[in-house]
């Protein structure tokens, strides 16, 4: 199978900023039409070996089988076969464990065919008419439960794991592989890529990227360079696949003629800009007027032109990030980037309306074109304050938890503190919940009172929270109750009043595990039987996991009030927005009614009354 | 016994220790602690960083599942409980108990590490959760306010209109 | 700008073609609206569309920015990300002036280009002025917890 005329493919990858090691593969195979991307993990170079195990098994497989299978079950087929590859390799050695890769891989039938088949969160894209569309669901766990219904979108947005892959190759030794036959038109694109491009870089800036009529593989470098400036955190890998191009339309008038009108009249347009006060604007302070007139009136004004020449949007977008971004890191204020923007946009219609009065018809076409290059610029923007209100959002957040923290912490000094909560709220700590007892006697008895006393005598007199343990384990290991009393009684003596976070839970386990390592070693020392060595240290392992699974449910209960208190501001927003949904339907319809029966025959800025309420 | 011969020996009673013949022998309840017990016993029963890394991926999925804090608490001690007897019963040798006994001890306190850690995080975010709900909800209140007035407005306007 | 009152009705004739246009795309307008049921995703996005019609209609800039700032809001108490909620509603109105652009009706396609550039600003000013409150929040808890501080 030689490659269909007209279409072409480029790849590339990167380490990334972060990583030291690129555990992501390609395969660009234009023969076979075979093209992947894999993205491995796992510790060590076992990433790396898991990526490239699944690429070397799918390609021999295709090369192998391509004449006698369809392409869907060939591309099914060849990805179960990366699987078990994956798999096998893994079972070679205890360091391979838990090795594994994503896949997401496109078998070209010809230029208007293809079947895309992936496992994990490597994604395929479509962009067709300017408009990227993701093509594969990703295998999280989040995902999974919300087709299941068992959580919503709204949810799996906030969820905590929704990164934990819940299918790749490898894991297994084979799996569910999800396949999907897409029909290509003339102009199209297909994008598979790792996640750690969209990880990075967000969808509109892929979008406009991929939508540049740039060439396949300056299109896959970009998108990487993309990723590396949002971060990079993570290798990254691209592989871009262009059908053959569509006829030409209206779109390449405003390609050829209406970027040469549009730049013919550049110095109306900084004309405009340097009339309606450019220089002057607090973001340009500092900068001769010519110069604040060429770094941001001419640019904006060549960005547009280059988008124009090329149906693009990505010169404006990356104008507008960059005007913004740079403000904003300065810590500028929104009241001048707004004004700098409008008058930017002033003197853009100026233009406009300069070339339809001189030619109509192409005039029109670039007045919708211009237009939309402006919407552009402000999705840019947008882009970056709602990051910045993300940003201030988590610092809001952290900084009223510190807050309610400082003026809700006990006084551990208070007489009138709480120590034990009085009645357990989990059933995991009902003290009458039956354990199982091994049957205690005097002699073993004994032997545990003399284990703890020489683990005692090997713990330093500072450590207090690990003598504490030691007792309570002597407590609950000679009791004969038979249920969890004593457990839970010496938990909550050890756990007292302390803050729900790590800084306050992990001293806890910390000693536990001490008094594991300590007590492990005393049972030696004591004068026995090798036997009943085994039954005492048995007895106080016993003793000890139901001590920390006491200790755990402890801290379960103090958690708890945090879920209460957001189920119920949950069922408050919902509430809320009832309302606001209600009353939002009676204003649509007074709107449409206003609507209905207003003089149309005014101009548009005049009909009905502008507000200024804002 | 030789490790070998004990880590192939404490494998046999895994079917035991899961009760595989009641719930299946593909992902029983409190298998990831019963893998970590093998890990455990294979690495000589100090503690590592590779067995916490394996038991904590094995509960988060438990977790990002839905599974309760509770209900993976509930299925280790199960587990623990339950190979307490099965090594009474299927080891002679009282150092070769000593030893499984050491590891499930290390286990069992890795669990409960994991398990109370995770429930940490989830209270932080719940606290954000709320916070950010509270935000959310200043912002409908708000909204509320403004289409009180459009709607007082939009009602003037079209007073005696058409309907 | 156009005064034509045939622009609002030809929005009005063409709204049935731009619903289902949009409808069939949905998932890639934003994933939240694909994973909406059919009702649902109706729903939504025809309260959009009306609000679009009579935005064209009126001119008003006013019930255009409330319109706006509930629909921000609604969004936002469901975790979509104002950034989020911008894209979509560009995404509508580019769709929009597409099926119109196809249609024939351009006057109609520079129209609703044109309102989708209101729509950006509208909601850019909003965003910006919810990030000014919240400054003003932060300013306000920071003080708060200089002064409460354990000494």
């Amino acid at each position: 199978m030689s490659p269909p005329p007209g279409v072409r493919v480029a790849g590339d990858s990167h380490v990334g900023k972060v990583r030291t090691a690129n555990e992501d593969s390609l395969v660009v195979d234009a023969a076979r039409g075979l093209y992947a991307v894999l993205d491995g993990m796992g510790g060590a170079s076992a990433g790396d070996l898991a990526s490239q195990t699944a690429r070397d098994a799918i390609v021999d497989f295709v090369v192998q089988r391509r004449l006698t299978m369809e392409p869907r079950a060939l591309l099914e087929a060849a990805i179960q076969a990366g699987c078990t590859a994956v798999w096998n390799c893994a079972q070679l050695s205890r360091e391979r464990h838990g090795m594994g890769t994503t896949v997401v891989a496109c078998l070209l039938i010809d230029a208007t065919r293809a079947v895309i088949g992936h496992v994990g969160d490597s994604r395929a894209y479509l962009l067709r008419g300017g408009r990227l569309q993701a093509l594969t669901r990703d295998h999280t766990i989040v995902e999974e439960l919300v087709d299941r219904g068992l959580l919503s979108p709204e949810e799996a947005e906030r969820h905590p794991y929704k990164n934990v892959l819940s299918r790749n190759l490898g894991a297994k030794p084979d799996t569910k592989v999800d396949l999907l036959d897409v029909e290509l038109r003339p102009g199209d694109r297909l994008l598979l890529c790792s996640d750690g491009l969209y990880g990075y870089a967000s969808t509109e800036a892929i979008q406009y990227l991929l939508g540049s009529g740039d060439a396949p593989n300056q299109v896959a470098r970009d998108l990487i360079d993309l990723a590396l400036r949002g971060g990079g955190g993570d290798n990254v890998s691209t592989l871009v696949i262009e059908a053959p191009p569509a006829a030409p339309s209206s779109t390449q008038v405003v390609r050829t003629s209406g970027a040469v009108a549009w730049w013919q009249l550049r110095q109306r347009f900084m004309h405009v800009a340097r009339e309606g006060g450019l220089a002057d604007n607090p973001i340009c302070r500092g900068l001769d007027p010519e110069e604040a007139l060429d770094l941001v009136g001419l640019s904006l004004c060549e960005a547009i032109f280059h988008d124009l020449e090329k149906s693009t949007g990505v010169n404006v977008w990356t104008f507008a990030q960059n005007l913004a971004g740079g403000w904003f890191a300065r810590s500028g204020e929104w009241a001048p980037l707004r004004a700098l923007m409008d008058i930017l946009v002033r003197a853009a219609r100026t233009v406009v309306d300069e070339i339809r009065t001189l030619e109509p018809s192409l005039g029109f076409l670039l007045d919708v074109a211009v237009s939309r290059a402006l919407v552009v610029a402000e999705l840019a923007i947008g882009g970056l304050l709602a990051e910045r209100l993300r940003e201030v959002d988590s610092d809001l957040i952290q900084l009223h938890a510190a807050v309610m923290d400082t003026i809700d912490q006990p006084s551990l000094d208070s007489d009138d503190t709480p120590k034990f909560v009085d009645s357990p709220t989990i059933p995991f700590l009902r003290p009458d919940r039956p354990v199982t007892n091994s049957g205690i006697n005097a002699e073993l008895v004994s032997a545990i009172e003399k284990t703890l006393t020489i683990a005692r005598a090997r713990t330093s007199p500072r450590a207090e929270l690990l003598r504490q343990i030691l007792v309570a384990l002597e407590t609950i290991a000679t009791d004969t109750s038979g249920n969890f009393a004593s457990a839970v009684l010496a938990a909550r003596e050890l756990y007292g009043v302390r803050s729900v976070d790590d800084a306050g839970i992990m001293p806890l386990f910390d000693a536990l595990d001490q008094a594991r390592i300590i007590t492990a070693a005393s049972v030696h020392q004591i004068t026995a039987t090798d036997a009943l060595r085994a039954k005492t240290l048995g007895a106080i392992s016993a003793a000890h996991q139901r001590l920390v699974s006491a200790m755990t449910g402890l801290v379960l209960e103090a958690v708890a009030p945090f879920s209460e208190r957001l189920r119920e501001v949950q069922a408050e927003t919902v509430a809320l927005r009832d309302r606001v949904a209600h009353a939002e339907g009676k204003r649509a319809q007074l709107e449409r009614k206003f609507a209905t029966t207003i003089d149309q025959s005014q101009p548009w800025e005049q009909r009905g009354t502008t507000e200024s309420e804002w | 016994m030789s490790d070998v011969d004990l880590i192939e020996a404490t494998k046999v009673l895994r079917d035991e220790v899961l009760d595989t013949a009641e719930h299946g022998d593909r992902d029983p309840p409190g298998a990831e602690v019963f893998d970590a017990l093998i890990r455990a016993l294979e690495v000589g029963g100090e503690s590592v960083p590779g067995l916490d890394l394996q038991l904590h991926d094995g509960i988060t999925r438990r977790l990002a599942w839905g599974d309760s804090e509770e209900a993976v608490l509930a299925d280790a001690e199960m587990v623990f409980d339950r190979l307490m007897i099965a090594i009474e019963r299927a080891l002679r040798d009282p150092a070769d108990r000593m030893v499984l006994i050491e590891a499930a001890t290390q286990v069992a306190v890795t669990v409960a590490r994991v398990v109370s850690l995770a429930a940490v995080a989830r209270a932080a975010r719940d606290r954000a959760a709320r916070l950010r709900e509270e935000l959310a909800q200043r912002q409908l209140k708000e909204v509320l306010e403004r289409q009180r007035s459009s709607i007082v407005r939009l009602e003037l306007e079209t007073k005696g209109s058409l309907p | 700008m156009s005064t034509a009152p045939p622009v609002a009705r030809a929005y009005d004739t063409l709204r049935p073609n731009i619903l289902q246009r949009l409808l069939d795309m949905r998932a890639s307008l934003d994933p939240s609206l694909g994973r909406l049921d059919d009702a649902a995703a109706r729903a939504q996005i025809g309260a959009v569309l009306d609000h679009l019609g009579n935005f064209i209609a009126t001119g008003d800039l006013g019930l255009h920015r409330a319109f706006l700032h509930t629909f921000l809001a609604m969004r936002a108490a469901e975790a979509q990300s104002p950034a989020a909620v911008l894209a979509m509603l560009v995404a509508i109105g580019d769709t929009a002036a597409q099926v119109a652009q196809d249609d024939g009706t351009g006057e109609l396609a520079l129209v609703l280009t044109r309102v989708t550039a209101s729509t950006a600003r509208a909601i850019n000013d909003l965003i910006a002025e919810e990030l000014d409150r919240r400054l003003a929040q932060w300013r306000e808890l920071a003080a708060r917890e200089r002064e409460e501080a354990p000494t």
